[in-house]
Parts: structure tokens; C-alpha cells; sequence
């Protein structure tokens, strides 16, 4: 999901080979030692086959492993041309924004927003929130406000259903699309 | 300038981004959803997606770019071409919000967008017109003034564009019908039934010269594109210099693009185009009030980075160029790659499963495509611009042919092979075109879409 803010580019803007840290994780902690035991079996198995990559789903988790292949280097003195093959976990490829929701076993709906702008989560700076998390909420109830050139544009679900989730923190600049609200469907 | 939004897309948002990152100025890239993925937004230092696909939802959304604007802080915008880049209301509402607009400000863009307005305005500078009229009415003063110019006349769309709104009119007898059915199409397709009449060429030659101004009232031309090579008043292959112009016709029609700017009271970064007859006689056209498509050509026959020029400009700097510094060296060729099919011209969008660009010696490549990018159907379907260097013309032309040779693009259809019909055509050896030449000879009239 892009953000307004800067973004620190760590990568090439050329179609990525990722190389994310090992660091990253699966969110349940119930699989931590799953990853580890996993990685080991399979890190050995893509040697021995000579794999290159492995993509592995159970449910509704999923690894990728995948060898980066560094490009041999013809050193101009001769040296011996090394192929390392570190290996590498991706993280599970991320899903598209519309599928995020998909995570989620229930039936939710994701509010998203209409505009670019600044979302707000209450009519003014001292004044209680449109909704709260765990709310009901009926179709056509106001959920929040998108400023737009100082114009205040009120935002309102489109179904009826519970706030699971409220996505964006107050004050924060949104743009068309971005996921605002994660509603249950009742 | 800290940082410019460039309130556009495709290959002329990564051209834009490319010299603002050179000057050490920070990029904000929009883009609708469907292009979150465009080469554009992955170069930016920060990306606002504005809108859903269709361009009136996004690129041409002021409240959604101007919202993006004031977001993320942006002190300029950049334009490009076509969008908003000549809407003189979004130049107003920009710098109405305190932001600077890379280009000339709204009331020379009305000068100029306006092509009666245009035309009285440069006729006050002395710049040659074609014989013509102001906005006629009413069909008696067509007609007195159609048989005044002499036959055949163009009828033309005062709020016309692009090559839209034009139809010829050979003879007298046929006047009337064309006349208000033109009226009619110029309303429903411009918003306005006003009209007028010009003396019609049947060989034209496109030339347009390149023109920056300061905000000084100095002016500069940076001489001429020949862009003849057209279809359906879409140019498909543009070079400079034109191999018909004499250095000194070009310093002729320098000066007048320059008095033309003057005219408008430009700033920034213009092109004044110009028809020229069998004879050489040139008749001011339009100008363009934004940078061009083509405006590599230029660049790799002056040295010039015209991008570089145009933020410089727009920062509140005086010209250090002056006309004399002007050089110009060997000869440019722009192939304007499309993703379409070459023989019948339908549009082809779709995913680009190979993509292995041209390089080498003096072979330049301005596009956004890559290798599993998927073109979107929403846009104009120019993917990219081929551009080769040479020291004459033949040697830029075998360069090209060399560089089409090797460019792959796969998954898509693309024109490529219409552009190596036209290079190895002995007609463009020779120089011999003008402005119908491929629909009229190349593509014969047997051959129909």
C-alpha cells in the first residue's frame, strides 16, 4: 500500500528479485517454529533438487524460498568465477489491496476512500468519533471525514455490518482507493 | 523549486522525474489505480494514487491532483503533454493555491488556444498567415470570403485541436453542407459551434519551431522539427533539422516564432507550428503551450536539456542562452513506438511478455514500457519514443533502421514495422513527403482499414 509519505527506496525500481530479511516473519507466533524447522528441510531439499524456487502454502499461510542467483563476475584479473547461491526467504507475496480483506475469514467489506485528502475520524478536533471499532453501523451512517481543499467531504458505509477495523490513524493523508474501514457484514 | 508533482504519465512523467532527480528536486507521482505499477510511480519519491481509471477520473481530476498537491507539500507542478498541460483554468487554480505551474500562465494560454485568438495576435507581430478569416457565422460571409481566399479552403474549428475539427472544401458548390455540419461537429466535439476558414495547401509541410522564453521577456529559438511523417494528423516519425530548410528560411522563421511568443507574452517552454507550401512559403498554424512529444529531437541536435531549461525557467531564472550560443550539430530521428497494429491501426493493449529495448551508440530510449508491464486501455497508446543521433541524416536514419531492427516487444502489437516501411521508403531518403504522404502513398488507398 503507497503511502504519501517519503518512502525510503531500498530496491531498484526495475521488476524487484526480493530479498527481504529473514527477520520477517509470519504474523501467528504459533509458526515461528514451524518457519524455522521448514526452512532448514527445505533449504536442504532446493540444494539437492538444484531448485531455484519453492512456493509453499498450507491454509492460509504461504513461504516462498527462492535462490538469488548473483551474476558471475568476470574480474578482469582472472580470479576464479564464484557462483553463490545464497537462499533467501520472500515473504508470503503480498496480496493486491482488494484481496486483503480475504485474509480475514468473516465476510468484511472495506470502506475506501473517494478522495485524496486527510481523513478524520470526528466532526472536529474535540469531538468524539464517528465510530468506534466493534460499532454497528447501518448503510448511509457517516464513518468519518475526508478533507479535501479545505473542504470537508463526509464519508459513509456503503453496508450494514460491525467496524472491525478502523485502517487509517486520524489526521493521517489518504489517496483514492485507500482502505479506510474493514466492516463485518451482519 | 523542492519538489514538483507531475500531473501526468507515461513516458513523459519518467522524462520529467529523470532531470528533476539530475537538479536534486524531489518528485511526487499521481496515478490512477490501474497504473500503480507504471514506471512512473516506481521512480518518484512519493506517489498519491488520484483516482479510478478513466482519465476524467484521474489525470484530468484538478480537485483530486490539486488535493494531492496540498498533501504532499509540492511547490510545482509539472503538466507534461496533453491532460491539463494547455487547460488555462488548471494553470489559474494552480498557481491560484500558490504553487508554481511549470509553463506560460493562463492568460498566454488563451491567447494561444483560441485559434482566431491565436491568429489575430501573431498577425499584430507580422508573423505570415495563411489567408483566412476571424469566426464566420453566417454562410453568406463563408462564402464571400471562401471566393476571396480562393478555392480550396479549410474549414476550421476555432476550438479545434490535435488535427480535430478540419474539412476541406474544393469547390464552391460544396461550401454549404460543409459548413454547417462543421458547426455542428466543432459544438458537439468542442464545446463551440464558431468556425473559420483558411486557404486550404494540398502538400503541406509540418514545421514547428522550438521555442523558450524567461519570465524576463527574453526569448530564444532552438530551431525547427520537421514533422510531416503523419497519420491522421497524429505525427509518427519527427526529426530535426528538416532537411528542407535553409539556415537562413530557419533563422527567418525563428524570429518569427519568437515575435509569435512574444505575442502571447510567453514563459517557459513553447512550440510554434508552422505549414509550408511546395514553395517554401510558411504560414503561421498554432502554438503549443506545453513541451512537446517530440522534443528529443531537439535536445540531441543542440545539446540541450529542454526539461532542465523549463524548470529553470520556472524557478524565476533570467535565460544565460543567447540566441548565438545556439549550435546545432548532425541530425535527430524520433519514432514514436505505439502499442497497436501496424497495418491496421487498432489499438493493442495488453501485457508485455518480452521487452529488450534498442541501445548502442547515440540510440536514446523515452518510454515507460518494461517487461511485464501491462499497457492499460485508458490512455493514448504511445508506449514509448525511439530516438537515434546521427552526424548527417543518413546516418541517423541507418541507425534507426538498426535500432527498430533490434528492439523486441513482445506480447503487444506495436508499429514498429510500419516505421521500417516508412524509413526504407525512397520517398524519405529523399525527403520527398508532406503531411498526407502516408495515408495518401504509402499506405495506398487500396489498402483499407
Amino acid at each position: 500500500m503507497k503511502r504519501l509519505t517519503s518512502k525510503a527506496k531500498a530496491k531498484n525500481s526495475m521488476p524487484k528479485v526480493p530479498n527481504l530479511k529473514t527477520s520477517k516473519k509470519v504474523s501467528n507466533p504459533s509458526h515461528s517454529k514451524f518457519d524455522l524447522d521448514l526452512v532448514k528441510h527445505f533449504t536442504q531439499f532446493m540444494k539437492d533438487h538444484e531448485l531455484v524456487e519453492l512456493d509453499l502454502s498450507s491454509g492460509d499461510q504461504a513461504i516462498r524460498l527462492r535462490r538469488a542467483e548473483q551474476f558471475s563476475s568476470h574480474s578482469l584479473n582472472n580470479s576464479s568465477v564464484k557462483n553463490s547461491t545464497p537462499i533467501v526467504i520472500a515473504e508470503p507475496s503480498a496480496a493486491p489491496k482488494a484481496d486483503r480483506a480475504a485474509t480475514h475469514s468473516k465476510d468484511t467489506h472495506i470502506v475506501t476512500s473517494p478522495f485524496v485528502g486527510t481523513f478524520y475520524r470526528s466532526q472536529g478536533p474535540n469531538q468524539d468519533p464517528f465510530v468506534e471499532e466493534g460499532q454497528m453501523v447501518n448503510a448511509g451512517d457517516t464513518v468519518c471525514i475526508i478533507e479535501a481543499m479545505k473542504l470537508m467531504n463526509e464519508i459513509e458505509s456503503d453496508i450494514k455490518g460491525r467496524i472491525v477495523r478502523v485502517m487509517v490513524s486520524n489526521g493521517t493523508p489518504v489517496e483514492f482507493g485507500e482502505g479506510l474501514f474493514e466492516i463485518e457484514r451482519i | 523549486m523542492k519538489k514538483i508533482l507531475i500531473a501526468n504519465r507515461g513516458e513523459i512523467a519518467v522524462r520529467i522525474i529523470r532531470t528533476a532527480k539530475e537538479m536534486g528536486i524531489k518528485t511526487v507521482a499521481v496515478h490512477s489505480q490501474c497504473d500503480a505499477n507504471a514506471l512512473h510511480v516506481r521512480m518518484a519519491d512519493e506517489s498519491v494514487c488520484i483516482g479510478a481509471d478513466q482519465a476524467k477520473h484521474s489525470y484530468l481530476n484538478m480537485v483530486s491532483l490539486l488535493s494531492a498537491v496540498e498533501l504532499t507539500g509540492a511547490d510545482a507542478v509539472h503538466p507534461g503533454y496533453g491532460f491539463l498541460s494547455e487547460r488555462a483554468e488548471f494553470a489559474e487554480i494552480v498557481t491560484k493555491c500558490g504553487v508554481k505551474f511549470i509553463g506560460p500562465s493562463a492568460a498566454s494560454m488563451r491567447i494561444m488556444g483560441s485559434k482566431v485568438g491565436a491568429r489575430e495576435a501573431v498577425a499584430k507581430a507580422d508573423v505570415p498567415l495563411l489567408k483566412g478569416t476571424g469566426v464566420l457565422s453566417d454562410l453568406a460571409k463563408a462564402r464571400e470570403a471562401a471566393a476571396k481566399i480562393g478555392y480550396p479552403v479549410l474549414i476550421k474549428a476555432s476550438n479545434g485541436g490535435g488535427g480535430r475539427g478540419m474539412r476541406v472544401v474544393r469547390a464552391e458548390h460544396e461550401l454549404e453542407q460543409t459548413f454547417f455540419s462543421a458547426r455542428s461537429e466543432s459544438q458537439t466535439a468542442f464545446g463551440s459551434p464558431d468556425v473559420f476558414i483558411e486557404k486550404y495547401i494540398a502538400k503541406p509541410r509540418h514545421i514547428e519551431i522550438q521555442i523558450l522564453a524567461d519570465s524576463f521577456g527574453n526569448v530564444i529559438h532552438l530551431g525547427e522539427r520537421e514533422c510531416s511523417l503523419q497519420r491522421r494528423h497524429q505525427k509518427i516519425i519527427e526529426e530535426a533539422l528538416s532537411p528542407v530548410l535553409s539556415p537562413q528560411l530557419r533563422e527567418k522563421m525563428g524570429r518569427s516564432a519568437c515575435d509569435a511568443a512574444r505575442a502571447a507574452n510567453y514563459e517557459g517552454l513553447g512550440t510554434v507550428e508552422f505549414i509550408m507550401d511546395e514553395k517554401g512559403d510558411y504560414f503561421f498554424m498554432e502554438m503549443n503551450t506545453r513541451i512537446q512529444v517530440e522534443h528529443p529531437v531537439t535536445e540531441e541536435v543542440t545539446g540541450l536539456d529542454l526539461v532542465r531549461e523549463q524548470l529553470k525557467v520556472a524557478a524565476g531564472e533570467k535565460l544565460t542562452l543567447k540566441q548565438s550560443d545556439i549550435k546545432f550539430s548532425g541530425h535527430s530521428i524520433e519514432c514514436r513506438i505505439n502499442a497497436e497494429d501496424p497495418t491496421t491501426f487498432v489499438p493493442c493493449p495488453g501485457l508485455i511478455t518480452t521487452y529488450i529495448p534498442a541501445g548502442g551508440r547515440r540510440v536514446r530510449v523515452d518510454s515507460a514500457a518494461y517487461q511485464g508491464y501491462k499497457v492499460p486501455p485508458y490512455y493514448d497508446s504511445m508506449i514509448g519514443k525511439l530516438i537515434t543521433w546521427g552526424e548527417t541524416r543518413e546516418e541517423a536514419t541507418q541507425r534507426m533502421i538498426r535500432a527498430l531492427g533490434e528492439f523486441v516487444i513482445e506480447g503487444i502489437k506495436t508499429n514498429i514495422p510500419l516505421h521500417l516501411r516508412i524509413l526504407q521508403n525512397p520517398a524519405f531518403a529523399k525527403a520527398d513527403f508532406y503531411t498526407k504522404w502516408i495515408e495518401e502513398e504509402l499506405l495506398k488507398p487500396s489498402v483499407k482499414n
